[in-house]
């Protein structure tokens, strides 16, 4: 009937439109963009447990320059995603970043469209525990006060950086990566004892400058990628290696028995450990002044 | 500004009807006031909830409001002191220094700005949230700007939703020009492989895009939905045969590539179509017009044509939307070639099936088809 009224021109027209509109609306409709800022005041706190989680997109993470607990700026599709801000001022456990709605994936942040800008207190104490999965993240830690930090990632491109001294000696620093690019600066200022990462695949870099203010051990694990040190000059720095077919430019450090040590190790007035176990790739140390 | 006053009014009518169904259908109990624009009402009230509809209101620095307080279409400064929850629609809330709130504040379609002390939190939808008092709760602004506390400088709490720059947007564009004649380079580059190795292949393909057209495009749709759930089947069919499990290292990349790649051979046997449809329809019948490669690269410039000119708008700025329609448009048109492709792809299996022919209302073309009743071999 249609035919005979319209003809197979017309036809033809209307079952292109059918199909345009078959694939084109759940495209149309399948972003929501919202904005979304929470905050808290400070409240005589005296420690803090932090869960940062964001799925993907871009993160960064700074100190807080005004009297604020927190404060998070967020842009997200609300169809994939819903933020957390939650506080339990009881235990004193603050949850932040964004969950995925039940059966979505967050679309937006391959292209970095999402975000979250998270700023939290230089003025209480807290343990940081924060798990990026894909996307940019641009964390700054530096003046902070951390007595434990976790950060993991996922496929993403990591800064973290200490640009100033942790206002807190933190118990144990533990990093994580999966498949990225994670670039660590200035690690000193975080004021531990005891640094730890473990990296699946990718590049990293663990800058160990900043201000040394006590003897310290890390450890290396590394599946397949390349892990760059870069030590001072000034540190007495002892390296282990247990590697499977990675190599190792040990840059003018000195081999004895089963350990690289730097120059003038004895005497220096700060001692770092490290232990390597790497798979595959390349470890290289890189010197600072 | 406007789409503020829109908001508020919008707000007003609907909560004034809701106010008024409520009141119809419920009854006000006796310590509630319902106060409207049009009615005049005291002013004052110890205990009790205040609803008020459609004017300003103001509760005086002696006053004590035991309940809850709500305004709608109006705005509402708070000097004294409200025991339970605050809500404003459609106005603004301001608290004083010295004021009071023992429960939360909610202000929708307007700002709040904080002098005083809320317990509980504080919730803006829609407007700005300006905080130099104490709030002991959660402070949260959606859709709208924040800033927390009076000492920040200008624009350090402000929700970052500049417009972009026009640096930014040109650049957008030509990022976006560049992306489309790479990928039009692309497609040109498997096009001219598929020409030149596969030609009976490609010319079956490209006859059932144009013959079958909608079967062609309703199979690439569905096969479309079908394509992220097989890939989950198939990784967990893998995952629980264990032995398979190595073959995952194969499959999970595999696959992808050999999507994307159906997608990249379907396109450009929709370009073949398209561009054999252009020459016949331009009548022109030379032998330079009239062979595959011409009408591969005569159908991408056809199909990415509004992609260019959707980066070129873009790169205007000034006419930036109509860039982001045209470019929203060209997309949906590449989506719908390369599910037509598929699915011509599918019904020809992948070209192979020799019994496939053509069975459109074309005419017949002895020198580039080839035999009548055949799909075409010539080039």
């Amino acid at each position: 009937m249609f035919e005979r009224i319209a003809g197979p021109r017309a036809r033809r027209a209307a079952g292109g439109a059918a199909l345009l509109a078959a694939i084109a609306l759940p495209v149309w409709a399948q972003q929501t963009w919202r904005t979304m800022t929470s905050a808290r005041q400070v409240a005589g706190e005296q420690r803090l447990a932090v869960d940062v989680e964001y799925g993907a997109g871009r993160l960064s993470v700074q100190p807080e320059r005004g009297n604020l607990l927190y404060r998070m700026e967020m842009r997200y599709d609300e169809r994939a995603v819903s933020p957390v801000a939650s506080y339990d001022r009881g235990t004193g456990r603050l949850r932040l970043g964004a969950e995925s709605r039940k059966g979505r994936n967050n679309r937006d942040d391959r292209r970095g469209e999402g975000r979250a800008d998270i700023a939290l207190t230089p003025a209480v104490p807290m343990a940081l525990k924060l798990a990026f999965g894909a996307g940019e993240a641009d964390v700054k830690l530096g003046g902070l006060a951390l007595e434990e930090l976790d950060i993991s990632t996922g496929a993403s491109e990591t800064r973290v950086s200490f640009d100033r001294p942790n206002r807190a000696a933190a118990r144990a620093v533990k990093l994580e990566a999966g498949a990225a690019s994670l670039v660590v600066t200035g690690l000193a200022n975080a004021r531990t004892q005891r640094i730890d990462f473990e990296g699946g695949v990718g590049e990293t870099t663990l800058d160990f400058g900043g201000e040394w203010t006590r003897d310290a051990r890390a450890t290396v694990k590394m599946g397949i990628g390349s892990v760059t040190l870069r030590l001072p000059r000034s540190l007495g720095v002892r390296i282990e290696k247990d590697s499977f077919l990675a190599s190792f430019d040990s840059n003018g450090m000195v081999k004895r028995g089963n350990a690289w040590y730097s120059r003038g190790y004895e005497r220096a007035p700060r001692k770092l450990d490290i232990h390597i176990e790497a798979a595959l790739g390349s470890i290289e140390v890189d010197w600072i002044d | 500004m406007h789409t503020d006053r829109i908001n508020r009014g919008l707000a007003t009518v609907a909560f004034a009807a809701l106010a008024a169904l409520l009141g119809t259908a419920q009854g006000l109990t006796a310590q509630d006031t319902l106060e409207a624009g049009a009615r005049p009402a005291a002013e004052t009230r110890r205990g009790g909830d205040r609803i008020v509809v459609g004017r300003d209101v103001e509760i005086g620095r002696d006053e004590v409001v035991e309940g809850k307080v709500v305004v709608t279409g109006g705005d509402l400064e708070v000097q004294g002191r409200v025991q339970g929850n605050v809500t404003v629609v459609g106005g603004d809330l301001r608290i004083v220094e010295g004021a009071a709130v023992g429960g939360s504040v909610q202000v929708s379609g307007g700002d709040l700005e904080n002098t005083g002390t809320v317990n509980g939190d504080a919730r803006v939808l829609g407007g700005r949230l300006v905080n130099h008092g104490r709030v002991l709760g959660e402070m949260r602004v959606e859709g709208g700007e924040q800033r927390v506390a009076g000492r920040h400088t200008a624009g350090d709490g402000r929700l970052r939703m500049r417009n972009r720059s026009f640096l930014g947007q040109f650049s957008d564009g030509l990022s976006g020009l560049l992306s489309t004649i790479a990928l039009g380079l692309l497609l040109a580059g498997i096009g001219a492989a598929a020409v030149f190795y596969a030609h009976p292949r490609l010319d079956r393909v490209s006859d059932s895009v144009r013959a079958d057209t909608l079967r062609a495009g309703a199979l690439g749709v569905a096969t479309n939905f079908l394509i992220l759930p097989a890939y989950v089947v198939g990784i967990v069919i893998l995952l629980l045969t264990i032995i398979g499990i190595p073959l995952l290292l194969v499959f999970v990349p595999l696959f992808p590539i050999l999507v994307m790649a159906a997608g990249a051979c379907g396109l450009v046997a929709v370009a073949h179509a398209l561009g054999e449809r252009t020459a016949e329809r331009r009548g022109s019948w030379d032998a330079q017009y009239r062979n595959s490669y011409a009408y591969v690269f005569t159908g991408l410039a056809l199909l990415l044509a509004p992609l260019v000119a959707a980066n070129l708008l873009k790169m205007t700025v000034f006419l930036g939307f109509a860039g982001g329609l045209l470019e929203f448009l060209g997309k949906m048109g590449l989506l719908v070639a390369a599910s037509v492709g598929i699915g011509a792809l599918l019904l020809t299996r992948a070209g192979s099936d020799g019994t496939w022919r053509w069975r459109g209302t074309r005419d017949h073309d002895p020198v580039f088809d080839g035999p009548p009743g055949g799909s075409g071999t010539g080039v």
